[in-house]
C-alpha cells in the first residue's frame, strides 16, 4: 500500500475528539428531569463521569469513520501485480539539452544533431519533453518535478558536453530517488584561445582578446581590451529586416544609427562561439510587401529563447523610451502575439510573434511605427543585444567531468511502485488513480451505520423515558 | 367491567367524573367501603315488637333471659377522613403521560367521593408554595364538589413540609378519624415517620399511600444522563448503565423501610404505581384494609 499524502495521517490526532467526548459525555448527556437524586451514591458518580466511556459501539464507529476518512485523505494506492507490471513497463522521460556555447561550438550542426537525438529519446518514451537550457544543471529540478507528476516511471536524460560547471553534481544528487538518470556526453571542441571579439559603438571599435594559460601552478584566463580605430564593420546577420524598397534608405540609416545607441558584438571568431542557427529574428516594417502573408502565420511565441528575448526587449529602457515618444502608429495591425512597446497614445508600437518565414521558425518583431522613426534603430540595437550569444566565464572552462564521475550518478528508474515509495506519493498514480474513493465509500457506509446506531439508541432512550 | 387504564383516567379532565368512574368500578367489584365503624353507638334495649328488624335482636340476652329484646342505637357523628396530599414538585414526575400528581389527585378524589357518599366527613390538607391549604372535613355533596374543585386547582410544584402538613391535618379532625397521606414520601423521611406515629398515638387511623412511577423504580435510562431534580433543581450526570443496579437497590431499600416502619407503627401502608389503573390500586388497597380490619375484629372477639 502506498500513501500518496502521508502527512494526512496527522489527521489521526482528531481521533482524540470523539474519545474525549465519549469520556466526558460532552454533548451527549441528555438532560432528564427526575424526582429525586437521593438514591444516587455521589461517591460513585465522579469516576463514572471521567474514566468510563459511554456508548462504546458508537465510539468505535466514530473512530472508525475518522480513521477511514484520514486514510482516504492520505490517498492510498494499492500496488497490485498488474499495476506493478504496468508501472515497470512505462516510462516518462525528460531530456535536458545543454545549449550552452560550448555545445554549439562543436560544429555548425552540433546543436541540431543534439536536438534530433533529444527528440528520438523522447519518442522512445510513453511521454516526454525536451528542456533546452544553457545551464542544464538548473533545469534538472524542473524536469524532476514534471516527472513526479506523471504516472509512469521517470527518467532524466542530460545531453551535454559536461563542461565543468555546466551540471553541478549537487543538483544531480537532489534528483528524487525513484527517478532514473542518464548522462549522455555530446562532442565538444576545445576553445581556440586566444579568442578575439570586437564590439562596435558608433563608428569606433573595441577589441577584446581572451587568452588562457593551462600550464603552471594554476590556470589563468586573461582578457585584454584595446580601443580600435574607426570601423564600419557590419552587424551580424542575426537580425533580418523585411522592408519595402522605398524603406531601404531608412533601414540602412537605422542600422548605422543603431550602433550609436550602445556597443554591439560585431565580430567573433567562428570557432569560439558558434551562433545558434535555430534562433532567427526578423523585423517586419509597416510597408513591407510580405507583411500581410507573414502576419497571417503569426502566433504567440512559445519557444523559451523567444520569450527570453521578448523579456529582454521589454527591459530595454532605450527602446521603451523611444517607442513611447512616438506620437502615432502608422498601422493598427493587431497581431496574435505579445506587445513589446507602446506609443504615447497607448497603442502597440511593436509586436512580438512566432512565425514561419521561408520554412524556418522565426521570432517576428512587427513594427507598427514608420521605419524612418527613431524606434527602428532602437529596435535593431535591442534585438541584437537580446540575441547575442552569452560569453560567460563558465564557457571559458576547458575541463570536462570525467566519465567515471558521471557513472556515479547514473541509475535506472525505480521499477517497482513500492520502491518508488514516498515519491510515488506525489507522482505516481496521481490522485485520479488513488484507491481513496473506495475508502470514501467505506466512510459513507460507516456514517450510515453510525446514523442508524445513534437513532436506535435515541429511540431506545426515548422509549425508556416515556415508559 | 374492566378497569380503566391510567391513560384513560388521566385523559378525563373532570376530576369528579374520574373519581366517580373509579368508585363505580369499585362498586362493580362488589367491594364495600371499609370506612365505617364509628357511625352508630349502642344506646338501650327495648322489648321486641312485631315488625322489628330481626338483625337488631339481641340473641345473647334472649339466651340468658329467654325474652326478646331489640337493640336500639343512637346515631353518632359521622367518621371524619382527612386526605393529606403531597403537591411537591417531585409529584410532577413523569412530565409526559400520567404524572404522580394527577394520579394522586384521582385517588384522592375517588376516596373523597367514596367517603362522602357514605355520609362521612372528608377534608383535604395540602401545602402550596410553602403555605398550608386545606378544606375542613365535612359531609354533603356540596362540600364534596367544593373539595374536588379545590383539588383540581392544585398543581405540583415547589417543596412541602410533610410533618407540618400531616400534623395540621390531624389537628383539624376534631375527634378520632382517619388520616390518609398520599405522597412519594421522599422528603424528611424520619420526621415524617415520627409525625405519623404521633398521629396514630392520638387515636387516629393513619394510612400511607406511597405513590411512585415505574421510571422511579427502574431508572430506564442508558448511558450518561444529566438528571435535573424537580424540587431542588440540583443537577447530576450519572451513567445509568453503571449506577442502575445500585439505584434500584437503594429504592427497594427505601420502600422496604417505609413499609416495615408503617407496619411497626400501626399505619396502613400501600404502594401504588402510576402504571396500575387507579381503580385497581384503590380496590387492592381497600381490600387489604377490609381484611385487616376483619382480622382485627375477629381477634378482638376471640379475646373477649
Amino acid at each position: 500500500m502506498i500513501w500518496q499524502q502521508p502527512w494526512a495521517w496527522l489527521g489521526l490526532l482528531a481521533v482524540a475528539a470523539p474519545i474525549i467526548i465519549h469520556l466526558l459525555g460532552l454533548g451527549r448527556s441528555p438532560t432528564r428531569r427526575f424526582p429525586t437524586l437521593r438514591f444516587f451514591d455521589i461517591s460513585r458518580l465522579a469516576p463514572t463521569r471521567r474514566t468510563q466511556l459511554h456508548d462504546p459501539w458508537l465510539l468505535l464507529l466514530r473512530v472508525a469513520i475518522l480513521v477511514a476518512a484520514v486514510s482516504a485523505l492520505a490517498q492510498p494506492f494499492y500496488a497490485s501485480g498488474a499495476r506493478e507490471q504496468a508501472y515497470a513497463s512505462s516510462l516518462a522521460r525528460v531530456v535536458v539539452l545543454d545549449t550552452s556555447a560550448s555545445v554549439q561550438r562543436a560544429g555548425a550542426n552540433a546543436l541540431d544533431s543534439a536536438r534530433r537525438l533529444a527528440a528520438e529519446l523522447v519518442a522512445e518514451a510513453d511521454i516526454g519533453m525536451v528542456l533546452e537550457s544553457a545551464a542544464p544543471g538548473h533545469a534538472l529540478a524542473g524536469g524532476d518535478a514534471w516527472l513526479a507528476m506523471q504516472a509512469q516511471r521517470g527518467e532524466l536524460v542530460v545531453l551535454s558536453d559536461f563542461q565543468v560547471g555546466a551540471v553541478d553534481t549537487a543538483l544531480l544528487r537532489r534528483v528524487s530517488a525513484p527517478t532514473g538518470i542518464r548522462l549522455l556526453r555530446l562532442a565538444h571542441t576545445p576553445l581556440p584561445f586566444p579568442i578575439t571579439t570586437e564590439y562596435r559603438s558608433g563608428d569606433r571599435a573595441v577589441r577584446a582578446v581572451t587568452s588562457r594559460t593551462d600550464s603552471g601552478p594554476s590556470n589563468t584566463t586573461q582578457v585584454l581590451w584595446s580601443a580600435g580605430a574607426q570601423t564600419d564593420a557590419p552587424a551580424p546577420e542575426s537580425v533580418r529586416v523585411l522592408s519595402a524598397s522605398a524603406e531601404d534608405t531608412a533601414v540602412r540609416l537605422a542600422n548605422e544609427a543603431s550602433f550609436a545607441i550602445g556597443p554591439q558584438l560585431v565580430a567573433l571568431q567562428d570557432a569560439a562561439i558558434a551562433r545558434d542557427s535555430a534562433r532567427r529574428v526578423t523585423i517586419v516594417t509597416p510597408a513591407s510587401p510580405r507583411r500581410a502573408s507573414v502576419l497571417a502565420t503569426a502566433r504567440v511565441p512559445r519557444e523559451a529563447w523567444m520569450l527570453r528575448a521578448v523579456a529582454s526587449l521589454h527591459a530595454d529602457r532605450v527602446l521603451q523610451d523611444i517607442a513611447s515618444e512616438t506620437t502615432h502608429a502608422s498601422t493598427a495591425d493587431s497581431v496574435a502575439g505579445l506587445v513589446v512597446a507602446y506609443t504615447d497614445d497607448q497603442r502597440a508600437a511593436i509586436w512580438a510573434a512566432e512565425a514561419e518565414i521561408d520554412g524556418r521558425v522565426t521570432l517576428l518583431l512587427v513594427l507598427n511605427v514608420p521605419a524612418e522613426s527613431l524606434t527602428m534603430p532602437a529596435l535593431l540595437a535591442a534585438a541584437r543585444a537580446a540575441t547575442a550569444p552569452p560569453l560567460t566565464l563558465a564557457e571559458l572552462q576547458t575541463e570536462r567531468l570525467a566519465d567515471s564521475v558521471l557513472a556515479q550518478f547514473e541509475r535506472t528508474p525505480a521499477a517497482e511502485l513500492r520502491r518508488a515509495g514516498v515519491a510515488a506519493a506525489v507522482r505516481g498514480p496521481a490522485a485520479s488513480q488513488s484507491d481513496g474513493r473506495w475508502v470514501w465509500l467505506l466512510v459513507l457506509l460507516l456514517l450510515g451505520a453510525e446514523f442508524i446506531v445513534r437513532r436506535r439508541m435515541q429511540a431506545r432512550h426515548a422509549e425508556a423515558v416515556s415508559a | 367491567m374492566t378497569a380503566l387504564s391510567p391513560t384513560v383516567v388521566a385523559a378525563i379532565d373532570d376530576l369528579e367524573l374520574a373519581a366517580r368512574l373509579v368508585v363505580e368500578g369499585l362498586r362493580t367489584g362488589g367491594h364495600r367501603s371499609p370506612f365505617h365503624g364509628y357511625s352508630t353507638e349502642f344506646r338501650q334495649h327495648r322489648p321486641y315488637r312485631a315488625g322489628d328488624d330481626l338483625k337488631y335482636l339481641d340473641w345473647k340476652l334472649f339466651a340468658r333471659s329467654d325474652r326478646l329484646y331489640t337493640r336500639q342505637f343512637r346515631e353518632t357523628t359521622n367518621l371524619s377522613v382527612m386526605l393529606v396530599l403531597d403537591t411537591s414538585a417531585s409529584m410532577a414526575f413523569p412530565e409526559t403521560g400520567l404524572s404522580k400528581a394527577r394520579y394522586a389527585a384521582i385517588i384522592t378524589a375517588a376516596l373523597a367521593y367514596l367517603v362522602s357518599e357514605q355520609g362521612h366527613a372528608v377534608g383535604l390538607m395540602t401545602m402550596h408554595e410553602g403555605k398550608l391549604a386545606y378544606v375542613p372535613a365535612r359531609g354533603g355533596r356540596q362540600h364534596l364538589r367544593s373539595l374536588l374543585a379545590r383539588l383540581d386547582r392544585f398543581e405540583a410544584g415547589g417543596a412541602w413540609d410533610p410533618p407540618r402538613t400531616i400534623a395540621r391535618g390531624a389537628q383539624l379532625l376534631q375527634r378520632r378519624g382517619v388520616v390518609v397521606v398520599i405522597s412519594d414520601f421522599y422528603d424528611a423521611e424520619d420526621e415524617t415517620r415520627r409525625e405519623l406515629r404521633h398521629v396514630v398515638q392520638r387515636g387516629h387511623d393513619v394510612a400511607m399511600l406511597q405513590l411512585l412511577s415505574p421510571a422511579e423504580l427502574q431508572l430506564p435510562f442508558s448511558g450518561q444522563v444529566e438528571l435535573d431534580e424537580l424540587e431542588t433543581r440540583d443537577r447530576q450526570i450519572v451513567d445509568a448503565n453503571v449506577i442502575g443496579e445500585t439505584y434500584k437497590t437503594a429504592v427497594r431499600g427505601f420502600l422496604d423501610r417505609c413499609r416495615v416502619n408503617a407496619l411497626r407503627d400501626g399505619i396502613d401502608y400501600a404502594l401504588m404505581t402510576t402504571d396500575t389503573p387507579p381503580e385497581q390500586s384503590l380496590r387492592d388497597y381497600l381490600l387489604r384494609r377490609s381484611r385487616r380490619q376483619s382480622a382485627g375484629h375477629t381477634r378482638g372477639a376471640a379475646a373477649k
